[in-house]
């Protein structure tokens, strides 16, 4: 009996002590651990989606394989609107090894639209909801969450229709021109199509144009709309209607009274 | 001697685990307290065991530290999901499994105490039985 009891109490001891090794090696190893972010890239995917890609650098200098590695990205729009989600998983990455982890957003403007139109317009913030997961030889599972902002550029940021000139073409037809221009703070170039409809007062369609529009990331874009009028019309110009076509989205019509 | 040695190598694992958890201590102020509590009894009862060593006070001081880790260990493993919150990041270790080896092990420590009593008593009457007979 007694030697029996001994062996036992020699072998709960034996695995304390493993135990405790192993919490304080798996703490240690945790200060050893190196995650580093690479610059991100923009970039536009074959499906014709603005996507972010996030390289990630993971080296594990521990003395433990990091199990179910996996880190999930949400961006939201005024803390509610999901613009984008993302989970990037890796089975093991084993100690004393070096990973490389492409973690990519895609942002689906038609889909983003829906939900906050007014981020074609205007500029925001967005939050970033960063969640690490990962165990440590699958008896400590550890959670990092952290979050961050992440800047939105409007692709039609500032959109202006200018004021409507009018000025003698020949003796019977008068031309009619406004300037139309916008800024596109967006990471992704912009090529489309911008339709043009001019109404009168009473409603009655004036005239119809297509203006091709091609703008780089962070560059502004500016054009001028003109048709001609017979001079025998009292033409008051009251409101045009546009409707932007690209491969990324579209969005339209909308409504924007002239200035005069 | 051995009690003293004992005694002292027990302060010393404390004083290692506190400066280990120490930097943690400002985001986890309780668990600090209530670990040093339970372990300086611990410490205790394990000198005092070694002080009546040989006696059956030894033994149930035995049960009464092995069930005093059993019962820290259970009212650890209810907050054993830690999170500690930062700026704008959160930290969480899930300690679970961890605790639950510990309670195994303290309940397998104090099924040891309870044999060794049973084998003390057992002994104590097989010693009674041979000088009655004699």
């Amino acid at each position: 009996m007694k030697t029996a009891l001994r062996m036992v109490g020699i072998a709960t001891t034996i695995i304390w002590l493993m135990l405790a090794l192993f919490i304080v090696t798996a703490v240690y190893s945790a200060t050893l651990l190196e995650i580093n972010f690479e610059e991100p890239r923009f970039y536009v995917s074959e499906d014709n989606v603005p996507t972010i890609a996030f390289i990630i650098e993971i080296n594990n200098r521990g003395y433990y394989t990091l199990e179910d590695f996996t880190l999930e990205t949400e961006i939201l729009y005024q803390n509610t609107t999901q613009i984008s989600s993302k989970k990037t998983y890796v089975a093991a990455i084993p100690a004393g090894e070096q990973t490389l982890i492409t973690h990519s957003l895609a942002f689906h403007i038609d889909h983003l639209l829906l939900n906050a139109s007014e981020l074609l317009f205007e500029d925001a913030n967005f939050t970033v909801v960063n969640r690490v997961k990962l165990n440590f030889t699958s008896l400590l599972p550890i959670m990092v969450s952290a979050n961050n902002s992440f800047p939105w550029g409007a692709p039609l940021y500032n959109f202006t229709v200018g004021e409507v000139a009018f000025e003698p073409y020949n003796s019977t037809h008068s031309k009619v021109s406004f300037p139309i221009s916008f800024q596109n703070h967006a990471f992704f170039n912009l090529t489309g199509t911008l339709n043009v409809k001019v109404f009168d007062e009473r409603n009655n369609p004036i005239s119809e144009s297509e203006l091709p529009v091609n703008v780089f990331s962070r560059s502004d874009y500016f054009n001028k709309l003109e048709f001609y009028v017979e001079n025998v019309e009292s033409v008051n110009v009251e409101r045009v209607e546009l409707v932007f076509t690209s491969d990324l989205f579209t969005f339209g019509p909308w409504v924007v009274p002239l200035e005069k | 001697m051995k009690a003293l040695v004992k005694g002292v190598v027990g302060v010393l694992v404390l004083v290692a685990i506190s400066k280990f958890t120490a930097p943690f201590s400002e985001v986890l102020p309780n668990y600090g307290l209530t670990f040093n509590f339970f372990a300086i009894f611990f410490i205790l009862l394990m000198v005092a065991s070694e002080l009546f060593s040989g006696t059956i006070v030894c033994h149930v001081l035995n049960i009464a530290g092995s069930l005093l880790m059993m019962g820290y260990f259970l009212y650890a493993f209810s907050s054993s999901v830690i999170v500690i919150n930062m700026e704008n990041m959160a930290f969480m270790v899930d300690l679970r499994i961890i605790f639950s080896i510990a309670v195994m092990l303290s309940l397998v420590g104090f099924a040891k105490a309870l044999l060794g009593l049973v084998g003390y008593l057992a002994e104590n009457v097989k010693m009674e039985g041979k000088t009655l007979k004699a």
